[in-house]
């Protein structure tokens, strides 16, 4: 078992000495390998466990994934019978009928009595009935409002009344601004001879034909504050971030459980302590690649991203600010299960402090102030915006999600470097 | 005697216990050297500092005349054989030998030659193709030992590495170390059994309270 050649290139040592370690580049990298390989080998069954669950997860998942990215199916989900209760039977209600009855997500306008609203409200036939002042119209003209207009909405389908709430919201604006818009219209209309009350009519039908298109959009409904979409959004990105997150703990286990360990002596005094760390970083990575690679894939099929880059430079930041760390704390002079609770207790505040389990947005203000310094708030927030915005952030939020590697690294470095002083 | 070790007035205090205390000894090229002392007596605390895995508070060291302090250099030149067994138990003894001279950075080819050398080994011939898990406690020390040796260190440092091994796992050990001392190899065996120590080192050295009372001189250093 005499020693090979390349060993003997060890500076200073006598040539009979020198023993085998790594010392040429080609030595060193196929040495790092082994060990790349010897910790993969004992992650490869879970790997092919994971990755066998989640094709199981995404086959399943993806069509819901569509739907939220599909317009045909959006206008599937949005789609309501609605009444109009228009007991003086005036113009500005059979308008109303008249200019909504093509927009794709309203089945059916009723034009009902108060009665008749009722009873298909009661019997779930619609989501909503309004009814109308009588003197609407003339509110309307002398823009002097007595009595608004009244919306009921069926309690027993919550969602859908959630969601069409939403849109009323956003129309509310919409019709407000409209109608000071044709104002002036109506005026040039009677300066040009023509008569008040159908100036008026003109105007109201103008209006209301403007925002018929704007209802036939669904664009319209899909930029706006769904708030269905907002928390499917939120909750998306806490589940990314912490499947990113969780082979950090793979490597605070492996990290601890081989901590002073004299099977760790023996590795570093031949390879040395960086490889090891190293080795363990990229034995995570793959963790990460197999937990979150099929997402990112099923959210560009599905159309939520345009681009993967932005995301997966985010995801990548989380694991190895969370990998850096785990190094650091692993090597705590601690009983193996002390390092795992501090491990896992880090990790819990670091999500709910990023606001993973709960937006950091309700949150009291001071507590606010704090989660907006912890390591994983910035990232958590780039990635909201990637998922929101097709999978583009801003220069700004991006470069913010990267900051907390440095100081994970910094720590990282400091206690894989440190030789023991201590049993 | 300036190729062997040299250790001067080493100190070394582990929680606020000062284990090593101004420890000062000469080991020639050539020789086996044990180290004996109750449980606790810094044993593995200085076979831990010579094979530069615990930092000394103090002192100096040399082998061939590298010092301790040059990292690199120094573990270049020594075999670490550690009190656990410290091998992986779902490998095979094949595997194992295969996986460790990898780790060394030997190429493919010359790995196949050492493992199909280390086959024909007594120390290990009749259980190469058991797991660590199946393999007995004198077989495992055994494995152990051979990983330790690769690269045929210059200095072979051993921390209780009969511990657990049979009377015929001892008698191959030590018949296999006594072969590395003719060659011209310097052992250094920490061991709490004074008779397996007696029987094989040149040199006893007791260690108690952190430093060497008493030294036992086996037979004259060559």
């Amino acid at each position: 078992m005499r020693a090979h050649g390349p060993c003997e290139s060890r500076a200073g040592v006598p040539r009979e000495h020198a023993t085998t370690v790594p010392v040429a580049f080609r030595e060193r990298l196929r040495s790092f390998l082994t060990i790349f390989r010897y910790d993969l080998s004992a992650a490869w069954k879970g790997l092919l466990a994971v990755f066998l669950l989640f094709s199981v997860i995404f086959a399943l998942l993806f069509p819901l994934l569509k739907s939220y990215e599909d317009n045909k199916s959006l206008s599937a989900d949005l789609n309501f019978s609605v009444s109009v209760v228009d007991e003086a039977n005036s113009f500005f209600g059979e308008l109303f009928v008249e200019v909504v009855k093509d927009v794709p997500y309203l089945k059916n306008v009723y034009f009902d009595t108060l009665e008749q609203a009722r009873e298909r409200l009661e019997s779930d036939e619609i989501i909503l009935y309004a009814t109308l002042p009588p003197d609407l119209f003339q509110q309307v003209r002398s823009g002097s409002v007595k009595e608004s207009v009244q919306l009921f909405l069926n309690p027993r389908k919550a969602m859908e009344a959630a969601s069409l709430a939403a849109l009323i919201r956003q129309y509310y604006f919409a019709v407000d601004h409209l109608y000071s818009a044709v104002f002036g219209y109506q005026r040039e209309f009677m300066k040009l001879g023509g008569d008040e009350d159908e100036s008026w009519e003109q105007t109201t039908k103008h209006a209301l034909n403007a925002l018929s298109s704007y209802f036939t959009k669904h664009r319209f409904a899909e930029k706006g504050s769904n708030p269905d979409r907002t928390t499917f959004f939120h909750a998306l990105s806490g589940i990314l971030i912490l499947l990113s997150f969780i082979p950090a703990l793979g490597v605070l286990y492996q990290t601890s459980r081989l901590c002073r360990s004299d099977l760790e002596n023996r590795m570093i005094l031949i390879a040395g302590r960086i490889p090891l760390a190293v080795s363990r970083i990229l034995t995570g990575l793959t963790w990460w690649l197999v937990l979150i690679l099929p997402w990112l894939i099923a959210l560009r099929v599905a159309g939520v991203l345009n681009t993967l880059l932005p995301t997966t430079l985010i995801l990548i930041a989380v694991y190895l600010m969370g990998a850096f760390l785990m190094l650091f704390v692993g090597r705590a002079n601690a009983a193996t299960v002390s390092v795992y609770q501090v491990g896992w207790l880090i990790f819990f505040a670091l999500l709910l402090f990023g606001g993973v389990f709960y937006p950091t947005s309700l949150f009291p203000s001071w507590m606010r102030s704090i989660s907006s310094f912890t390591p994983m708030h910035a990232p958590l927030q780039a990635l909201f915006t990637a998922l929101t915005q097709k999978g583009h952030v801003p220069k700004g939020p991006m470069l913010l999600a990267f900051w907390p590697i440095l100081p994970t690294l910094a720590l990282a470095f400091i206690s894989t470097g440190r030789r023991r002083s201590g049993t | 005697m300036n190729e062997g070790l040299h250790v001067r007035n080493l100190t070394k205090t582990l929680r606020g216990t000062e284990v090593l205390r101004n420890l000062s000894f000469d080991q020639p090229k050539g020789s086996i050297y044990g180290i004996s002392g109750d449980n606790g007596a810094g044993k593995s605390t200085l076979i831990k500092i010579l094979a530069s895995v615990l930092v000394p508070d103090g002192g100096q060291v040399s082998f061939a005349g590298i010092p301790l302090s040059g990292r690199a250099q120094w573990r270049s030149l020594i075999g670490y054989v550690p009190q656990e067994v410290a091998l992986d138990d779902r490998l095979r003894v094949r595997e194992t030998l295969e996986f460790w001279a990898a780790v060394r950075g030997m190429p493919a080819a010359v790995r196949r030659q050492l493992v199909e050398t280390a086959m024909g080994d007594p120390l290990i011939s009749d259980f190469v193709n058991k797991t660590l898990r199946e393999c007995s406690g004198g077989m495992a020390r055994r494995t152990s030992l051979v990983v330790g040796l690769f690269g045929d260190p210059a200095l072979l440092l051993l921390d209780e590495p009969f511990s657990g091994a049979d009377a015929h796992s001892r008698s191959l050990m030590m018949e296999r170390l006594r072969h590395l001392r003719d060659r011209g190899r310097s052992i250094l065996i920490a061991s709490h059994v004074e008779n397996t120590l007696s029987t094989l080192c040149d040199c006893v050295l007791h260690l108690e309270d952190g430093h060497f009372p008493a030294v036992r001189l086996n037979a004259p250093v060559r």
